[in-house]
């Protein structure tokens, strides 16, 4: 739905952003599932300590399946954030496409005319009266487009932020995970 | 000699399945994530949240591969 002045599609917005907070769900699941997995490890661990020459060993594995754990989680709960943000902004910009199609209507029945965002009076003859009344409606209707825009800029505002902190936020996951991948596990049973 | 002792199969199975599990969920999300379009209407809005995307699915990848790596050296 891309209208003349506020441009941008929120039902796309609102479908990207459902897919992050359903995958987020999904990790956040599977995370928990692990930590049952290590949990059970762990005590029973705990459980043959008096004949583990393993506990050191298995707490090293478990460390480092921890490492991994947390950036899953942390992926997971970062996704969720950026789903949320996706789907404020969805909102947001339907809500800037409905002031935008009222302004655009205003505009159009005091006769004027829209050059980007800018409410302009139409060129061609027009009797002095006519032309008075059109000028004298363009500061409010302007008014109104000014509203319609500054609505959705200040959501792209929002967005852009948000998404740039957590750009940052998953680099930082990557990297946790790289360095989770290239850190050996310790042998097993010596 | 101290003796040896192996951690009981049957956790570690429980672990590794687990492992492989969280793998294949963080590549379906990273496949998810890149497979929907969608248009925000404004060009540095667009490519913040491109950007945002690309590294998601990136920190995905890199997960589904440690998680992957991790699963098989504890099966080995």
């Amino acid at each position: 739905m891309t209208g003349s002045l506020i441009h941008g599609d929120h039902v796309s917005c609102s479908r990207v952003g459902g897919a992050m907070r359903r995958e987020s769900s999904r990790l956040r699941h599977h995370a928990q599932s692990l930590v049952d997995a290590l949990g059970d490890l762990a005590a029973r661990e705990r459980s043959d300590s008096d004949t583990s020459m393993t506990g050191a060993t298995a707490v090293a594995a478990i460390a480092t399946i921890a490492t991994s754990l947390r950036a899953l989680r942390a992926t997971a709960d970062d996704l969720d954030q950026a789903g949320a943000a996706l789907q404020r902004y969805a909102t947001d910009l339907a809500e800037g496409h409905e002031l935008g199609r009222r302004a655009e209507r205003r505009v159009e029945g005091a006769g004027l005319l829209l050059e980007g965002t800018r409410v302009i009076e139409p060129w061609g003859p027009a009797s002095a009266q006519e032309a008075e009344r059109r000028r004298a409606q363009v500061p409010e209707v302007q008014s109104r487009v000014d509203l319609a825009t500054a609505h959705v800029g200040r959501a792209r505002g929002r967005l852009e932020r948000e998404m740039t902190r957590l750009t940052e936020a998953f680099w930082a996951h990557s990297r946790e995970a790289h360095s989770a991948w290239q850190a050996p596990l310790p042998p097993r049973g010596f | 000699m101290q003796a040896v002792h192996r951690p009981d199969p049957t956790s570690i199975d429980a672990v590794v399945g687990a492992l492989t599990r969280s793998s294949t969920a963080a590549l379906d999300a990273s496949h998810e994530l890149l497979a929907h379009y969608n248009d925000t209407g404004d060009a540095p809005t667009q490519r913040a949240v491109d950007t945002l995307i690309d590294h998601a699915a990136d920190a995905l990848r890199a997960l589904t591969d440690s998680l992957a790596d991790i699963s098989t050296e504890l099966q080995a």
